[in-house]
């Protein structure tokens, strides 16, 4: 089981899209995939097209009310998903507590047999900082620390920096809705390579439409626009990911 | 029910031979009818001759031109049974080469006979004692066999084993190959040499004394370029870019000289835009336009695009004077510089400065002169990029053979070049026409060292027409003999022997004019006055002459294939051969002689037409070998029937003529040269920005500095739209272009660019011409060279040029006689009305 963790400090950088278009070419790939939602805003359900509330999800497998195999869900196109599930605040924090102390629940709840062995599990995480980016960055094997071309996004890289070098895996950085026609892009696409060297992904997912409008029609990106930029951009996260797995 | 066995095998081959079905059954008169009928009345013909649905109008033009094609048709189905029987023969012959071949190969794989060749190589040269008494013994043993006199069933014994032996060697490593090929070569010609001096010289008094004594002269013209050029390409250097200094702030400063002088500014813009686009750190570089035109357009462009502009008080000594002018206003401790119609790519300083920081006595890096438009030659002939063209052997073989004797020369363009040195030499000369070489025959006087990159770092355009094609060639030749004379490599001190074989070879070359002219006229003094320069009999000369054009060609086409198809370098001499006897001829009686002229680029050709003025010459020749060549028909049936060798031996060499001449006058024929920008073709990543933030990934075909063809898989998407922003990347950094979008026939997008900013030009250029890896593939569509598939090529060509001769004389004569029948004057009659 290999984990990767979307995240990122500033809002609307677009983990969680990332985080299901990544599954999704990573399964046209032919690899297994599992989402897991850890953001208690719960919005994956929604992107998937299951437009409810679950109560049952990632918070009831950890506190062993429920065993993996019965939370996990499906969406309509056969993705595998959990979502975050319903608990009192008071009650998160307590697991969360919990989980930072004994990090190795987390990966031996997921192990439980109901997935297969090889699965790529892909965690959407809460905007940094989290309790639960902390539990998460504990056991994952690679960080996908979105960027959006501006300077809040920019200024946080430092920020992020203490509690990434306590993660278990390796982080990288990968520049979000680019567009080359503003010149602001453009720079910032220099300063973060002046800044970050390698840590920067040699790529960089352009701004397009048809993701959101994907979305809104409750199929992947692939299917909507298959010659669109960001779908080709898709298809070099997941061939490098894909790579660095191996 | 029995399988009736066939009674008569060899009728069944000859079945299988015409594409028959199998009837053994029928009986054999019917089967000798049915054998006799596929050769002379096949299908295909009365096909062909069938008018097609529509009749045309019945003309008298139309009516000769299809008795021409039924004669030629008839002809066809003459010969062809003949031929088909022919290479039916030859089958066995290759089948016997064919398992030789993979015997030999299986053999040199085994037994890895070049290891025993490079050890005692090695031994050779580690100990002097050995090495002075072996290479003692082999000249001697070399003038021993080349002046053995051999009967002539010897003489086809000895060629018979060399061919052996050659088969062999041509198995090894190219390097072991090429030497050892060279060496039998030299071999053959020398016995050739020899007989010829001893034994066919033997001439009546008079005229045809004097005759055979010139073509001896010609021929050795000959032979002294092959050893030579031998020589020169012994040892192709291959030398790899070096890396710099890790430092940048090591890097010397550079200065950009971009000479003009006449051309349009938009020939100049993309040079311009992208040599800023050069990678070196900004504060160590400077670009400079030399205006020779002193137009102030070019100063507010330079202005505007933020770089020097250098204009001189005169003109005197044209680009050198130029360039001489500037290097007193500059500082730079390297100089780069480029034609104004020679676009870099940006990697040009990363891939050659290199060498020069290494080495401090490298005065000079050169790179070839690369060009993305067709030559005459090429777009005449339609073979643009499937063959190598006229200045690929030149920068592709002799150049790198040229660096390992450090005899490499500066080409004018396409090079850096240290400040240093080039002002001890006193700038770059300016005494010929052939400034580049000059200068750097006086840089390696003084002991600097070149290094010549066979990495394409530079594109520019190929000369347009013929006319001006041959002009460029004039200057070259002229220049080259007034170096021949005004400072002679032989006679200049400081050179050691190779750089003078180097530049001898050089300038020589160029004097092929009269060897070459000589060679096209002289089978007529024997078809027209029955003269005979060669005192032998047909069947010695054969035996001696053809085993050295044979592996001369041979050889040359191993070693020189990549570089140059075998026999066209006879297509392009004769082209030019009587265009540079008189400059040549006089730079070498008196160097004054000779002005400078620019060649012309960046011009249209809008219809096509055949340049009767360039081909003047060729035709007046080819009227000589035409009228030979009868003649000689008559010779060998009526008047010289007692000498049918020497007759056909003339007839061939006439025919050969015949061929490049055919040739020569195709190239003559212009083909219309239509797009202002050229289209490059290649496939570099691309993709399309639609209006409300789509985007759409694809490729592009081909691109120009005006507009993109992309190919797109699905164009469903883009059918409402007729403007979008095209982007382009150079590195990781994308940029976007407006273009209006237009969709072909054949599902492709044009993209025409719309009113690019002066930053957006440059960006341009530098996505595109000076990309990197932009020239990269450019050969990948070229094929094998085969000395015998060469030849072919060559007489096809001549063909060809027949062809279009006899089709403009057709559309001469139609024109004078409507001329001549409605009496009108006007020059624009439309022709076949």
């Amino acid at each position: 089981m290999i984990l990767i963790n979307t995240m990122s400090a500033s809002g609307g950088a677009g983990r969680t899209s990332v985080a299901i278009t990544l599954a999704q070419t990573l399964r046209d790939l032919g690899r297994e995939v599992l989402l897991i939602q850890a953001d208690p805003i719960n919005m994956m359900p929604y992107q998937l097209g299951k437009p409810h509330t679950e109560h049952i999800g990632l918070m009831q497998v950890l506190s062993g009310d429920r065993s993996l195999r019965n939370a996990l869900l499906k969406t309509d196109s056969d993705m595998t998903y959990l979502p975050f599930g319903g608990r009192s605040h008071l009650d998160m924090e307590k697991l969360a507590q919990q989980c930072l102390i004994e990090p190795d629940r987390i990966l031996s709840l997921l192990r439980d047999g109901s997935i297969v062995d090889s699965t790529v599990v892909i965690c959407d995480l809460p905007r940094w900082p989290s309790r639960w980016c902390d539990v998460f960055l504990g056991v994952s094997d690679l960080n996908l620390v979105l960027l959006v071309p501006d300077s809040n996004s920019m200024l946080s890289i430092d920020l992020m920096m203490s509690s990434l070098l306590k993660s278990r895996g390796a982080s990288y950085y990968l520049m979000n809705r680019f567009d080359s026609s503003h010149v602001l892009h453009l720079d910032m696409w220099t300063l973060g390579k002046m800044k970050l060297g390698h840590r920067l992904l040699p790529f960089f997912m352009h701004e397009d439409q048809s993701l959101s409008e994907s979305f809104a029609a409750g199929i992947t990106l692939n299917q909507h626009a298959p010659q669109s930029l960001l779908s080709e951009d898709f298809f070099k996260l997941t061939n490098w990911i894909d790579a660095e797995l191996a | 029910m029995s399988t009736s066995t066939d009674l008569h095998p060899w009728l069944s081959t000859l079945e299988t031979l015409f594409g028959l079905q199998h009837r053994p059954y029928l009986p054999l008169r019917h089967r000798m009818l049915r054998v006799f009928g596929a050769i002379w009345f096949r299908p295909y013909s009365i096909v062909s001759l069938e008018p097609g649905a529509i009749r045309p109008k019945f003309t008298v033009g139309r009516f000769l031109l299809w008795c021409i094609h039924f004669g030629w048709t008839a002809l066809r189905d003459l010969i062809s049974p003949f031929y088909r029987f022919f290479i039916w023969m030859l089958k066995p012959v290759g089948l016997i080469k064919q398992t030789s071949a993979h015997h030999l190969e299986a053999y040199i794989r085994k037994y890895q006979p070049q290891r025993a060749i490079e050890q005692a190589g090695v031994r050779m040269s580690e100990d002097k004692r050995i090495y002075i008494p072996m290479l003692i013994v082999c000249g001697v043993l070399f003038f021993g066999v080349a002046q053995a006199s051999l009967s002539l069933t010897g003489q086809w014994i000895f060629v018979a084993v060399c061919y052996v032996v050659a088969q062999i060697f041509r198995r090894m490593p190219e390097r072991i190959a090429h030497i050892s090929l060279t060496l039998l070569t030299l071999l053959i010609l020398a016995r050739y040499v020899f007989w010829r001096f001893t034994s066919s010289l033997d001439l009546a008094p008079g005229f045809e004394t004097f005759l055979g004594y010139a073509l001896v002269f010609a021929e050795s013209y000959t032979w002294l370029i092959l050893i030579l050029g031998f020589i020169q390409t012994a040892w192709p250097l291959k030398r790899q870019p070096l890396a710099l200094d890790s430092d940048p702030s090591t890097w010397p400063n550079v200065d950009v000289f971009i000479p003009s002088y006449n051309e349009p500014l938009s020939v100049v813009k993309p040079t311009v835009y992208a040599a800023k686009g050069l990678d070196w750190p900004i504060e160590k570089i400077t670009v400079y336009i030399l205006d020779d035109g002193h137009r102030p357009a070019f100063e507010e462009f330079a202005k505007q695009a933020g770089v020097e502009y250098i204009s001189r008080p005169d003109n005197s000594h044209a680009k050198a004077g130029n360039i001489n002018y500037a290097l007193k206003h500059t500082h730079g401790e390297l100089i780069a510089i480029f034609d104004c119609d020679h676009i870099p790519t940006r990697s040009f300083l990363q891939t050659t400065v290199g060498w020069l920081q290494k080495d401090p006595q490298t005065a000079l890096v050169q790179t070839p002169h690369h060009f993305f438009s067709a030559d005459p030659f090429e777009r005449n002939f339609g073979f643009f990029r499937q063959m190598p063209n006229e200045g690929d052997l030149f920068y592709g073989l002799v150049q790198d053979g040229n660096d390992f004797w450090n005899a490499s020369f500066f080409c004018g363009s396409c090079a850096v070049i240290r400040r240093g040195p080039l002002e001890e030499v006193g700038g770059i000369a300016v005494e010929t026409v052939t400034e580049d070489a000059h200068t750097a025959l006086k840089l390696h006087s003084l002991g600097y060292k070149s290094v010549y990159l066979n990495t394409i770092q530079a594109a520019g355009l190929a000369t347009e027409t013929l006319a001006g094609h041959i002009g460029q060639r004039i200057r070259w030749a002229r220049g080259m003999a007034q170096i021949f004379r005004v400072d002679n490599p032989f006679l200049k001190k400081g050179l050691n022997f190779f750089q003078r074989v180097c530049y001898a070879n050089a300038m020589l070359h160029f004097f092929y004019g009269i060897p070459r002219l000589m060679f096209l006229v002289m089978p007529m003094a024997y078809l027209y006055f029955e003269m005979h320069l060669l005192n032998a009999a047909a069947l010695t000369i054969l035996s001696y002459a053809l085993p050295q054009l044979a592996f001369a060609s041979y050889t040359n086409s191993i070693i020189q294939g990549p570089y140059r198809r075998s026999f066209w370098s006879e297509v392009y001499e004769t082209v030019l051969s009587w265009y540079i006897v008189r400059p040549t001829t006089l730079a070498f009686i008196n160097p004054k002689l000779g002005k400078f002229n620019v060649t012309s680029k960046g011009g249209l050709i809008e219809d096509s037409y055949f340049d009767a003025n360039i081909a003047k010459p060729y035709l007046i020749l080819l009227l000589l070998n035409l009228i030979g060549f009868v003649i000689g028909i008559f010779r060998l049936f009526y008047w010289n029937s007692h000498e049918v060798g020497t007759v056909l031996m003339n007839l061939s060499w006439c025919f050969f003529n015949l061929s490049i001449l055919g040739a020569a006058v195709g190239v003559a024929s212009e083909a219309p040269q239509k797009n202002i920008y050229h289209r490059v073709k290649m496939i570099i990543p691309a993709f399309i920005k639609l209006p409300g933030g789509y985007t759409i990934n694809c490729h592009t075909e081909d691109y120009s500095a005006a507009g993109l063809t992309l190919a797109i898989s699905d164009i469903s998407a883009l059918r409402n739209f007729t403007q979008a922003e095209v982007g382009l990347s150079r590195g990781d950094r994308e940029f976007l272009f407006p273009a209006k979008l237009e969709i072909t026939r054949d599902g492709r997008v044009e993209a025409q660019f719309m009113s690019l900013s002066p930053l957006q030009e440059t960006q341009l250029i530098q996505c595109t011409f000076g990309r990197a890896d932009a020239w990269l593939n450019w050969k990948e569509l070229q094929t094998q060279d085969r000395a015998l598939a060469g030849l072919m090529d060559v007489l096809i060509k001549g063909w060809v040029g027949y062809q279009r001769l006899f089709s403009w004389v057709y559309k001469g004569i139609q024109f004078a006689f409507s001329r001549a029948l409605t009496g009108r004057k006007n020059k624009r009659k439309p022709l076949g009305m």
